[in-house]
């Protein structure tokens, strides 16, 4: 159970990111926050995990309060919490390997580490991962060699080498074409329906969202910073409430594997820009 | 109607030309010279003319002195170009003929002179000994004339010499100025006979003796025995670019060494997460750009007086200048890094060692290899300098033969100091791209 409470974030700049949020998310779900650039999507999810410190409100990951984790306690509390990236962040220059086994560090004493020394069973277990999302062959490329689809497949591989109860997602797929954004959606599903894991997952397209959420999140930020102003299925996401989230001029843009194409991604940028968010 | 109008058209454009040339100084207006624009342009003008007169004086330009001393530089230039590189043994022979010198025209008779000559060896400047089997010459010469005016013409023949080697004559005088003055050559026949014409020198004091003793006639021949080897000064020269290879390889290692957690304290996106750090980050930059602002010759003139002239003094130096500039391109290397890794794994609970090992290190490498690479290079031109100011390697012995205006001697180290550097240059060009 994640349990956000009452959390604000303003930056040192003066921006307004997050205003009063609250959220409980039950154990196994799997929940899309939408909205425009913006509207503090990026920013919920790092304050998650400690990256950002929220100005104000308090985080619970079961019983560990992250907001108020000493940083060795937030490091031991981060090991449950798996993060990918819309960039996906691998190391570009080292192995696919080396990537994924960099996942499992908070496991290990720091010295043996710092001479790349992995037991056999974390190997292993890369393997295992990578298997799963069915990149074996890949292991000692250099992670700069893959397509945009694989890299974000050896970042979840990476994510899993914490044995993590709750996966972070920040626009996984907003760097792909529509094709490989549903085979990665997939992986992400499968980690959820399979092993239980809650999954958290930002995303620009309701159609992604409708497809794969149990529950979406919609955020807008009128000035004040990020506010909730839907939680719900994704069915109920009618006419009136989309134009609620992502402002009057949207339209809305499907995404599919058989209609996926690129003027659709085109066209959903316009979305975003149409909306009268922040930016 | 329309006949009146016709020629009715023309005399507005005839009268439209005069004004449309008026109008044009303001559309294609000519611009004025920068130093008319403006006040500040003018003063500016003023002021930079009167820098440069000022500088002209200052730096004692003279383009005269080019052209008078076009000769010397010549010379030098010459010399420089024409290196010492390899050397022979010279064996030689000298007969010595003795001759009066006198200011008016007497009764003269000629003069003979023989002996059996030994050969005398020389390597460079140190004598030899000679081997014992070496054959001697029973030389003779006889010169037309026993007393001599300035500058008369005398006749010189010679028996019993080397066959077809040549020689020199030279006049030693014993007058006021005593001095040795080559004054020709001559070249034996197949029998070792020669004969030679050549005028004794003009200047009286060089010829007309006060002291009563005789000049005389040296009669020399030269020629190299053994084989070709390296001379001195490629030799020397040789033997302190390796020194100075390899003291420019220790002053980099260790500046690598030094430099790298230098570096690390000295990047923003690394330290600036604690107010310490923040610290820490702005004290290392400024001791950086304290040292780096210091030259690295000063450096070696310092250390040379603190652990003594030699290499130790020099790689001391280069260490010093090279961990300031190292410290600081690695620095921003590192500033320039893609954070995106960083923050992944981070999120993955990795402590802040784990991540600057396996996010931050990697991205760093390959601008780590160049940078460093780039700085050998340097240092390798530089020990080439530090060694004139006493750090040890070939500057050491390029500033001795220059002061002693051995130029062609000068001339090899200069070669040496060139063909290793471009060497390298190559060496680590290849190397580069093959690591990168």
């Amino acid at each position: 159970m994640l349990r956000i409470e009452g959390v604000s974030k303003i930056y040192e700049d003066g921006t307004k990111a997050l205003h009063k949020v609250d959220l409980q998310i039950p154990d196994g779900q799997f929940v899309v926050i939408i909205g425009l650039s913006g509207s503090g999507k990026s920013t919920l999810l790092r304050c998650i995990n400690g990256l950002i410190k929220p100005s104000t409100g308090k985080i619970w990951l079961d019983n560990d309060e992250i907001t108020a984790a000493s940083p060795t306690q937030l490091r031991r509390l981060r090991l449950k919490i798996g993060m990918i990236f819309q960039q996906f962040n691998l190391v570009r220059r080292s192995s696919v390997m080396t990537n994924v086994l960099s996942g499992r560090l908070g496991y290990r004493a720091t010295l043996p580490s710092l001479f790349h020394r992995f037991t056999a069973a974390d190997y292993q277990m890369a393997f295992r991962n990578l298997e799963r999302v069915g990149i074996p062959q890949k292991a000692y490329s250099r992670a700069d060699m893959l397509s945009g689809g694989q890299q974000q497949r050896v970042a979840i591989a990476r994510a899993l080498m914490q044995e993590p109860k709750l996966m972070l997602a920040d626009e996984p797929v907003a760097s792909l074409d529509p094709a490989t954004s549903h085979s990665v959606m997939k992986y992400l599903e499968q980690i959820n329906k399979e092993d239980g894991l809650t999954v958290l997952c930002n995303l620009h397209f309701l159609s992604l969202a409708r497809r794969y959420a149990d529950r979406v999140i919609a955020l807008r930020n009128d000035g004040e910073g990020g506010h909730i102003v839907f939680d719900g299925p994704a069915l109920e996401i009618d006419e009136k409430k989309f134009r609620d989230i992502y402002g009057e001029d949207a339209v809305e843009v499907e995404i599919g594997p058989e209609r996926g194409r690129l003027e659709e991604a085109t066209s959903a940028a316009t979305l975003t820009s149409a909306g009268g968010g922040r930016f | 109607m329309a006949t009146i109008d016709t020629p009715a058209t023309p005399s507005p454009r005839g009268k439209g030309q005069p004004t449309t040339s008026a109008e044009t100084p303001a559309v294609y207006k000519q611009q004025k010279p920068f130093f008319l624009r403006s006040w500040f342009a003018l003063v500016l003008t003023v002021v930079l003319i009167v820098a440069h007169i000022i500088g002209w004086r200052v730096s004692e330009i003279d383009p005269g002195r080019l052209v008078s001393k076009s000769g010397d530089i010549g010379r030098f230039v010459g010399e420089v170009l024409s290196p010492d590189l390899i050397s022979t043994d010279v064996s030689s022979i000298e007969l010595q003929v003795p001759v009066l010198g006198s200011d008016t025209q007497v009764a003269v008779n000629p003069v003979q002179s023989s002996e059996i000559l030994i050969p005398t060896i020389m390597a460079g400047q140190t004598p030899r000994d000679t081997p014992p089997d070496t054959p001697t010459f029973d030389a003779g010469a006889k010169v037309s004339s026993d007393t001599v005016t300035p500058g008369q013409e005398v006749t010189i023949t010679g028996s019993g010499w080397r066959p077809s080697t040549g020689g020199q004559i030279l006049w030693r005088s014993t007058g006021q100025s005593a001095s040795v003055q080559t004054l020709g050559s001559f070249t034996s026949d197949p029998q070792g006979n020669f004969e030679a014409k050549v005028k004794v020198p003009t200047d009286p004091e060089r010829v007309i003796s006060t002291s009563g003793f005789a000049n005389t006639l040296a009669l020399r021949q030269n020629w190299g025995v053994g084989n070709p080897y390296p001379s001195e000064a490629l030799r020397l020269s040789w033997e302190k670019i390796i020194e100075t290879v390899f003291l420019a390889l220790m002053g980099t290692t260790m500046a690598v060494v030094l430099s790298i957690p230098l570096s690390f304290l000295a990047s923003r996106n690394l330290m600036s997460h604690t107010l310490l750090g923040n610290g820490v980050y702005y004290v290392t930059r400024t001791v950086l750009n304290v040292l780096r602002s210091i030259e690295v010759v000063i450096w070696a003139v310092i250390f040379a007086a603190t652990v003594g002239l030699g290499p130790f003094a020099g790689m001391l130096a280069l260490v010093v200048h090279s961990i300031a500039s190292l410290g600081k391109l690695y620095s921003e290397a590192i500033e320039s890094i893609d954070p995106g890794p960083v923050e992944a794994l981070t999120a993955t609970g990795a402590n802040r060692l784990q991540v600057i090992m396996y996010a931050v290190v990697p991205q760093f490498i390959p601008q780590f290899l160049s940078f460093t690479m780039y700085r050998w290079d340097i240092n390798v031109r530089m020990s080439t300098v530090i060694g004139i100011v006493g750090g040890g390697g070939i500057g050491f012995i390029l500033i001795q033969y220059i002061n002693l205006l051995r130029w062609s001697e000068a001339g090899t180290a200069i070669w040496i100091i060139a063909i290793v550097v471009i060497l390298m240059d190559w060496v680590s060009s290849v190397v580069r791209k093959a690591v990168i």
